[in-house]
C-alpha cells in the first residue's frame, strides 16, 4: 500500500509539474486530454510527439444499513498513459489498482487487485481514420461495458461479460459517418497462436461467482484460452445522437457470448446507455443454464461543478442492484461524491441491502 | 395580493398601454434574442406555420377507421395485441384502463361480446381527435371438424357498434371542467389521478387518452336521433353507428407443422406459428353523422358486402416485461400488474381477396329548415326517401327545403389487401398493399354516369420508439368514363349490359399521388426524399435547400475530444449525428391524360425496356436489344427474383432482383392494354399493370416513355423545423416550407367523380372545418420587462411573507400574444400550459396549466397583420407577465424553475367560447440570470 501511495504521489508530482507546460508545449496534456485545434483542418493542431494522461486516486467508505459486517472501506487509483507520434501511431496503457478492506466486527485480509487494464499500439487514430488496428494486451471488442459508479458498487459487478484473453489484435472500420465495425482476435498465451495448439483447445474450469467484496475478478483467468469478437455500431440522430452496438463472441473451449447496447449522448453531454449481455459457458458442448447481465445507466455532464451518477444492473440469479450519487468537484481536481446504492440477491438468500458510500478522490 | 396579481396580469392589456410600449416598432426575428432597451425580445411567429398546420392530414377515413379489421377476430386477435407492443409504456400502464372486452357466455359455443374502446390521434393543430367506440353483439364459434390435425370451425357474428368522433384539446379540457358539476369534474378526472400523474409523469402522458371516461360510456345514447341532439355535437365532429354481421369457416394450417419444427420455435424464443385460413361473408351498414357547420349536417350511408378469404401465417410471441413488477391488495382483492406487453413477429402476414359490394350517399340538411329537420331524421334511422322527396322538391319546385342532395355511388370491386411486416419489440415496418378493381355508379345532381376503375394503394411505414413513425403511401389509380350499354335480346328480363367509352374527351386517365410524412428528419433522410422525390417526378426540384449532413462545429469539437479517446471508451461515444431538422411532410401528384397513356402504349417495345430497365437501375442497352433479351444470361436474372422471393415474409423487397420480373409483367400487360378494345377488358390490364412491388419504379418507368410536357406534375412540401439545430440550418430548411414545384402543363379540371370523392373527404378525421370563423394565435412574442411602476409603489404587506420577498426592481418574462378571428364583443379564453422542454422528455414536468379570462377584443390593443397571402387583418394583442409577482401561474415549482434558469416550453391557445379553439402554438426559451434565450 505505501509503495503504491508513494508511486501515486510521484506520478502526480511528475504530471502536475509537466502540466506548468502544457500552455507553453501543448505536447502534452492532462486529464481531459482535448486537442485545441481540430486535427483534420487545422495542419498544426497536433505536434510530432504527443501524449495525454489520465489518472485518479481517492478512498471511499461504505456503511450499510442493519449489517455492519458489510461495512467496508476501499482505495482505489486508476491512470493511463498514450503516447503518440503524429496521427497514427500510439502507445497507450492504463493500469488500476483497488484495495478493499472490511470494517466489521471480524475484518478479514484486504482483497487488493492490482490488473493492467490495457497496453497496447495503436495504428491510425479514432479521430480521424477509417481503418485502426490495435496490437497488445487488450479486451477483444464487445458491447460497452462502462460503468462509472462508485468504486464499491463496481467490485460487485462480473467483468467477464466483457472481458476476454489478454493478447490481441483488434481492426476497426469506420465510415466516420454513421457506422463502425470492429472485429478482434485475442489469446492469453502466445505460444497457442501456434496452429497445432489452436486446434487442441483446453477447458478450464469455469469458477463459480458469488456474491460479494472480492468475489468476482476482474479477469477470468482459468487458463490459455482464445476467443475472437466482432462489433458493429451505428448512429442514429435520434434524441440529439444515439448509438446502436451489437456484438457476438466465442472462444476455443465453448464460452458464447452476444450483446446489444443503446448509447445516447444528449446535446448537453448527459450519458445514458442500456446495456444487455447474455453469456453461456458450454465447454463439452452442451446446454447449459446462462448468465446474463441488464444495465441501465446515467451519467450526467459535469455542470456547476457537479454531475450525477446512476446505474441499475440485473444479473440474472445473481442480484438486482442500483445507485444514485452524486459527485462534487472541487478545485478544480478534487472530487467529493454521495452514493446510495441498494442491491437485493437473487441467489435465493433473501439478502437485501442498503448501502450509502462517500468518497473522495483527486483527479487529473 | 395574490388576487391584485392574478387581475393585474389578466388586464395586462391594459398595463401594456399604460406603460407606454410601442408593439410597432418591436424588433421581429425568428426566435433570435434581440437586446433591446436592456430587455431581450424574442420573436418566435414562423410566418409560414399557418400552411404548415392547414396541410392536408392523411389520417385515415372514417370507414376505414371504423371497419372491423380483423374480418376473422378470433384468429387475428393474437397478431393485433403484439401490434400494439409499439405504443409505449403508459398504454399498458394507464391507457388501457378505457379499452375493454367482457364476454358473456350464453351456450357451450355462443357469448355475447360487449367492447369499449377509445383511441386518441394527434392532429398537427395540436388538437387530439378521439375516437369512442362502444360495440355489443352475439358471437358463436365451433369446432366442425380435424383433419389431419387441423380444426375447422364455423364463426357466426353479428355487431351493433356507435362511435363518436370528436376534437380535444387542453384549453377545451380545461374550459369545459369550470362549466361542470364538481362530481363529474371529479370523474372526468378519475378522482384526482389523472392531473396527479399529468404532474408526475413526463409530458407525453396524454392527460385526454383517459380524460372524460362517462363520455366514453355516453356513446351509445348520444347518437343525434333528433335536430335537438344534433345541436349537442361540437362542429365538426361525427357520429356513427353500424349494424354488422358475418359468417366464417376458419382453417388453422399451422397444426401441419411438425413436432421438431415447432419445438425449434419454442427453443428460439417461446415462438409459436399459427396459419389460419377462412372462407367469410360479411355485411355492413353504416350511417355518419358530421355537423359541418352551425346548422349544417351531412348524413352518409355506406353499405357494404363482402366475401372472401383471407389467410395471415404468424410466427412471434408475446412477453410482458416487468410482469408482477407492481401488485396491490384491496380489502381481500389482489391486483397484480401483467406488465409491459411487447411482441416479436418476425413473420407477421396477411393477405385477403374479396368480391365487394358498396353503396355510399351523401345528403345535407339546413336544420334551421322545417322539411330539412323531418328529413334528416329519417335518414339518420336509415329512411332516405323524404330526403329524396325534398331535395326533389328544391330542385324541381324550387321549394327551400334545406336539402342538398351530393350524390350516391354504387361499386362493384375486386379487392386484394395483402398486409406484412416484422414487429421486434420496439421497431415496426409494416406495408399494406391494396389492389382493387371497381365499376361504379354515380348519381349526383347532373345526373347518372359511370366510372371504372383499378387502383393500387401501397402504405408503408416504419415505426420506431425512438423518432416514432414515417409514413410513405402511393396511390396510383385508372379511371374510365364509361357509357352502360343493354345487350339487346327481347326475351331477357334483366338484360346483361357491357361498356363502351364515353364520347367525351379523354376518356382514360391515370392519377398518381405520393405523400409522404415524417415526424422526425434529419439532413441524411432529407436528401433521401429530396432524391426519391425528384426520381419519382422527374421534376428537378432545383431550388430546394441543400444542407450539410452534420453540424461542422460539432464534428470539430469532436475530433478534437476522440483524437486522444481512451480505446476502451470511445466506443461510447456516438459520431455527430446527421443534424436533426423536424417534421417533413411531401405531397408529389401526377396525371396521365388518355394521349399520354396511348403514346406510352405506343412506344417500340425495346424503349419500353429501356425505360424499365433506367427505372429499375439495370443496364439499358442489353435490356433494350431484343436479341439480348433472348439470350440465356438475360432470362438468368429470373433467378434472383425467385431465389429473394421469400424475403417478402419479412417485408423485404429488392428492386433490382426483382427488376425482370416486374418489367416481364408491366411490358405484356402495357402490350395488351393496347391491343384490346373493351374498356372491361383493358381495365383488367391496368390491375396487372398497377399491381406492382415497386409503385415508384413504374411511375419513374412511364414518365421515361412520356413526353414529360403533357405530364402535368406537381411537388409541394410542408415541413416544420423542430430540434437543436443552428438557426442558419433552421431558416434554410423553413424555406422548403409551401414551396410548389410543377412541370408538364396544367392539370385538367377535377371531374364529376372527382368532386364526388372529395365530398366523400369530408368524412375524414381532422380536416379543417370552418376554418375562417376558428381564432387564430398570429404571433407570440416572448420578452423580458420591470414590473409596472404603478404596481412596483405598492406597500409591501409585510404578512405577504412570500411576495415580500420578490425583487420589484428586477425583469421578468413576459408574453405578448397577438390574437385574431375573434368575435369583437366576445370574452378571450387563453389556454397556458408551461412544461419544462428539452429535447429528453423523460423527466420533464407540466408546472402550470391554466386558462385565462381576457378581455374582449374590442377592450384590447390591436396591430395589422400581414397573411401569408398579402392582405392585412387587425389582431388583438394580450399581454401578461409569465413569471414575478403579477404571474397568473405562480407556484413553487414554476417560480423555482424560472429562478433556477430552467429551459421551459410554453403552450398557447386562444378560444371564444372555449369549444372551438385555435390552433396551439408553442415557443422554447431559457431565462437566466436576467436573461432570455432562446433554446438552441
Amino acid at each position: 500500500m505505501g509503495i503504491s501511495q508513494r508511486s501515486l504521489i510521484g506520478a502526480w508530482t511528475l504530471l502536475t509539474v509537466l502540466s506548468g507546460r502544457t500552455e507553453a508545449a501543448p505536447w502534452l496534456h492532462l486529464g481531459s486530454c482535448v486537442l485545441a485545434k481540430d486535427p483534420q483542418t487545422e495542419l498544426d493542431a497536433t505536434p510530432g510527439f504527443s501524449a495525454c494522461a489520465r489518472g485518479r486516486a481517492g478512498a471511499e467508505i461504505t456503511a450499510t444499513f442493519g449489517n455492519a459486517n458489510d461495512n467496508h472501506w476501499i482505495q482505489h487509483a486508476d491512470g493511463s498513459l498514450g503516447l503518440y507520434y503524429s496521427d497514427w501511431l500510439g502507445l497507450l496503457g492504463r493500469a488500476q489498482f483497488r484495495e478493499t478492506r472490511g470494517l466489521g466486527r471480524a475484518p478479514g485480509s484486504p482483497d487488493r487487485l492490482v490488473a493492467p487494464e490495457y497496453f497496447l499500439v495503436q495504428l491510425g487514430n479514432p479521430a480521424l481514420d477509417r481503418f485502426r488496428v490495435e496490437v497488445g494486451r487488450v479486451d477483444v471488442p464487445f458491447g460497452v461495458g462502462l460503468s462509472e459508479a462508485s468504486a464499491s458498487y463496481r467490485s460487485y459487478e462480473d467483468h467477464r461479460f466483457w472481458d476476454g484473453p489478454q493478447y490481441g489484435v483488434t481492426l476497426t472500420v469506420d465510415n466516420k459517418v454513421n457506422t463502425r465495425f470492429d472485429v478482434g482476435y485475442a489469446t492469453d498465451d502466445f505460444s497457442r497462436l501456434t496452429k497445432a495448439q489452436l486446434e487442441a483447445p483446453t477447458a478450464p474450469p469455469e469458477a463459480p461467482v458469488a456474491p460479494g467484496i472480492g468475489s468476482t475478478d476482474l479477469r477470468s483467468r482459468g487458463g490459455a484460452k482464445s476467443g475472437a469478437s466482432a462489433r458493429l455500431a451505428h448512429d442514429v440522430s435520434a434524441l440529439d445522437g444515439s448509438r446502436l452496438i451489437v456484438s457476438g463472441y466465442g472462444e476455443n473451449h465453448g464460452e458464447r457470448r452476444m450483446g446489444f447496447a443503446f448509447v445516447n449522448v444528449s446535446r448537453r453531454d448527459d450519458l445514458t446507455l442500456f446495456e444487455f449481455a447474455r453469456r453461456q459457458v458450454r465447454p463439452d458442448g452442451q446446454a447449459q443454464a446462462f448468465s446474463q447481465v441488464l444495465r441501465l445507466a446515467y451519467l450526467s455532464a459535469w455542470r456547476d461543478e457537479g454531475r450525477f451518477v446512476g446505474q441499475f444492473d440485473d444479473e440474472r440469479f445473481r442480484f438486482r442492484a442500483g445507485t444514485f450519487g452524486r459527485e462534487v468537484r472541487l478545485f478544480g481536481h478534487a472530487v467529493l461524491s454521495l452514493h446510495v446504492s441498494y442491491r437485493k440477491s437473487e441467489t435465493g438468500d433473501e439478502m437485501k441491502r442498503w448501502q450509502f458510500t462517500s468518497g473522495v478522490e483527486a483527479r487529473l | 395580493m395574490k388576487l391584485l396579481a392574478l387581475t393585474l396580469g389578466l388586464f395586462a392589456a391594459t398595463a401594456f398601454a399604460q406603460d407606454g410600449a410601442e408593439p410597432e416598432t418591436r424588433d421581429r426575428h425568428y426566435g433570435e434574442a434581440v437586446e433591446r432597451d436592456g430587455s431581450v425580445i424574442i420573436d418566435y411567429k414562423p410566418s409560414t406555420e399557418e400552411e404548415t398546420l392547414d396541410e392536408p392530414t392523411y389520417l385515415q377515413p372514417i370507414e376505414q377507421l371504423l371497419a372491423n379489421p380483423a374480418l376473422i377476430t378470433s384468429l387475428a386477435s393474437n397478431a393485433d395485441a403484439i401490434n400494439r407492443s409499439v405504443e409505449s409504456v403508459m398504454d399498458s400502464l394507464f391507457y388501457s384502463l378505457l379499452d375493454n372486452e367482457r364476454a358473456f357466455k350464453l351456450t357451450e359455443h355462443s357469448w355475447i361480446l360487449g367492447s369499449m374502446k377509445r383511441d386518441v390521434y394527434s392532429a398537427p393543430s395540436g388538437s387530439y381527435v378521439v375516437v369512442d367506440r362502444v360495440a355489443l353483439g352475439p358471437r358463436y364459434a365451433r369446432e366442425l371438424t380435424r383433419v389431419h390435425g387441423m380444426p375447422i370451425s364455423l364463426g357466426i357474428d353479428g355487431t351493433v357498434e356507435v362511435a363518436q368522433i370528436y376534437l380535444r384539446n387542453d384549453g377545451m379540457r380545461l374550459a369545459q371542467q369550470d362549466a361542470l358539476p364538481t362530481w363529474r369534474r371529479w370523474l372526468n378526472n378519475w378522482f384526482g389521478l389523472v392531473p396527479l400523474l399529468s404532474v408526475g409523469l413526463p409530458p407525453s402522458f396524454n392527460q385526454n387518452e383517459m380524460y372524460d371516461p362517462l363520455r366514453q360510456i355516453e356513446t351509445p345514447f348520444v347518437f343525434p336521433l333528433d335536430a335537438g341532439s344534433f345541436y349537442d355535437m361540437a362542429i365538426g365532429s361525427i357520429r356513427s353507428y353500424s349494424v354488422s354481421g358475418g359468417v366464417q369457416v376458419p382453417v388453422d394450417f399451422g397444426g401441419i407443422l411438425d413436432r421438431s419444427s415447432r419445438d425449434l420455435l419454442l427453443k428460439i424464443g417461446n415462438l409459436s406459428a399459427t396459419v389460419p385460413y377462412a372462407v367469410f361473408k360479411r355485411g355492413d351498414y353504416r350511417i355518419n353523422v358530421l355537423r359541418r357547420g352551425e346548422h349544417s349536417a351531412w348524413v352518409g350511408l355506406k353499405e357494404t358486402s363482402r366475401a372472401g378469404h383471407i389467410v395471415s401465417p404468424f410466427v412471434g410471441s408475446q412477453y410482458f416485461l416487468l410482469k408482477g413488477a407492481l401488485a396491490a391488495t384491496f380489502f381481500g382483492w389482489h391486483w397484480v400488474w401483467p406488465g409491459i406487453s411487447v411482441g416479436v413477429l418476425p413473420v407477421n402476414l396477411a393477405l385477403e381477396q374479396a368480391f365487394a359490394k358498396l353503396y355510399d350517399q351523401v345528403y345535407e340538411y339546413d336544420l334551421r329548415k322545417l322539411p330539412a329537420r323531418e328529413a334528416y331524421e329519417n335518414a339518420v334511422r336509415g329512411d332516405f326517401l323524404p330526403s329524396r322527396e325534398r331535395y326533389l322538391d328544391a330542385k324541381e319546385k324550387g321549394e327551400d327545403t334545406g336539402v342538398t342532395f351530393h350524390f350516391t355511388r354504387t361499386q362493384q370491386r375486386l379487392e386484394e389487401i395483402v398486409r406484412n411486416g416484422p414487429n421486434f419489440v420496439v421497431f415496426k415496418r409494416e406495408r399494406q398493399g391494396e389492389l382493387n378493381d371497381s365499376e361504379i355508379e354515380i348519381t349526383d345532381v347532373d345526373g347518372k354516369f359511370y366510372v371504372l376503375e383499378t387502383s393500387r394503394e401501397t402504405n408503408d411505414k416504419i415505426a420506431d420508439v425512438l423518432v416514432g413513425e414515417e409514413e410513405r403511401r402511393i396511390q396510383q389509380a385508372v379511371a374510365m368514363k364509361v357509357r352502360r350499354v343493354l345487350e339487346e335480346n327481347p326475351q331477357d328480363k334483366d338484360p346483361d349490359f357491357s361498356y363502351v367509352f364515353d364520347a367525351g374527351p379523354d376518356p382514360i386517365g391515370l392519377a398518381v399521388n405520393l405523400s409522404i410524412q415524417d415526424r422526425y428528419i434529419d439532413v441524411g433522410e432529407y436528401d433521401d426524399y429530396i432524391a426519391d422525390l425528384r426520381f419519382f417526378s422527374k421534376l428537378p426540384l432545383e431550388d430546394v435547400p441543400s444542407l450539410p449532413l452534420k453540424d461542422r462545429e460539432l464534428e470539430n469539437a469532436w475530433r478534437r475530444r476522440q483524437f486522444y479517446a481512451e480505446p476502451t471508451q470511445n466506443i461510447a461515444v456516438p459520431h455527430v449525428p446527421a443534424t436533426h431538422l423536424g417534421r417533413f411532410g411531401a405531397q408529389t401528384s401526377m396525371h396521365f391524360s388518355t394521349a399520354a397513356i396511348n403514346r406510352i402504349l405506343e412506344q417500340p417495345l425495346g424503349e419500353k425496356w429501356r425505360a424499365f430497365a433506367k427505372a429499375f437501375g439495370a443496364d439499358e442497352v442489353a435490356w433494350s436489344s431484343a436479341d439480348k433479351r433472348a439470350s440465356m444470361g438475360h432470362s438468368a436474372q429470373w433467378f434472383k427474383a425467385f431465389l429473394l422471393f421469400p424475403l417478402r415474409l419479412f417485408n423485404v423487397r429488392v428492386a433490382a432482383a426483382d427488376a425482370i420480373k416486374e418489367t416481364e409483367r408491366a411490358i405484356g400487360a402495357m402490350e395488351r392494354v393496347r391491343l384490346l378494345e373493351s374498356p372491361r377488358a383493358k381495365l383488367d390490364e391496368f390491375r396487372i399493370l398497377l399491381d406492382t412491388d415497386h409503385p415508384e419504379r413504374l411511375v419513374r418507368a412511364l414518365l421515361e416513355l412520356a413526353e414529360l410536357d403533357s405530364v402535368p406534375r406537381r411537388v409541394s412540401f410542408s415541413v416544420q423545423p423542430k430540434g437543436a439545430a443552428r438557426q442558419a440550418i433552421r431558416d434554410a430548411f423553413r424555406k422548403l416550407d409551401g414551396m410548389i414545384f410543377t412541370g408538364g402543363g396544367d392539370f385538367p379540371e377535377p371531374t364529376r367523380y372527382a368532386r364526388s370523392k372529395k365530398k366523400l373527404a369530408n368524412f375524414y378525421l381532422d380536416q379543417p372545418r370552418d376554418a375562417d370563423s376558428k381564432p387564430n394565435v398570429a404571433r407570440v412574442l416572448v420578452g423580458t420587462k420591470p414590473i409596472p411602476e404603478s404596481v412596483r409603489n405598492l406597500s409591501v404587506d409585510p404578512e405577504d411573507g412570500e411576495e415580500a420577498g420578490l425583487d420589484r426592481t428586477q425583469e421578468y418574462v413576459h408574453l405578448t400574444i397577438s390574437v385574431s378571428q375573434v368575435p369583437p364583443r366576445s370574452g378571450v379564453k387563453l389556454y397556458v400550459r408551461v412544461d419544462q422542454a428539452g429535447k429528453i422528455k423523460i423527466g420533464k414536468l407540466a408546472l402550470a396549466e391554466k386558462v385565462l379570462e381576457l378581455p374582449s377584443p374590442d377592450e384590447a390593443q390591436t396591430e395589422v397583420i400581414q397573411a401569408k397571402d398579402g392582405s392585412m387583418h387587425s389582431a388583438s394583442l394580450y399581454e401578461f407577465f409569465l413569471s414575478g409577482p403579477l404571474s397568473p401561474l405562480t407556484s413553487f415549482m414554476f417560480d423555482r424553475s424560472i429562478k433556477d434558469g430552467e429551459e421551459l416550453q410554453v403552450t398557447l391557445a386562444v378560444s371564444a367560447d372555449g369549444n372551438v379553439w385555435s390552433d396551439e402554438r408553442v415557443a422554447e426559451f431559457r431565462y437566466t440570470k436576467g436573461r432570455l434565450e432562446p433554446i438552441k
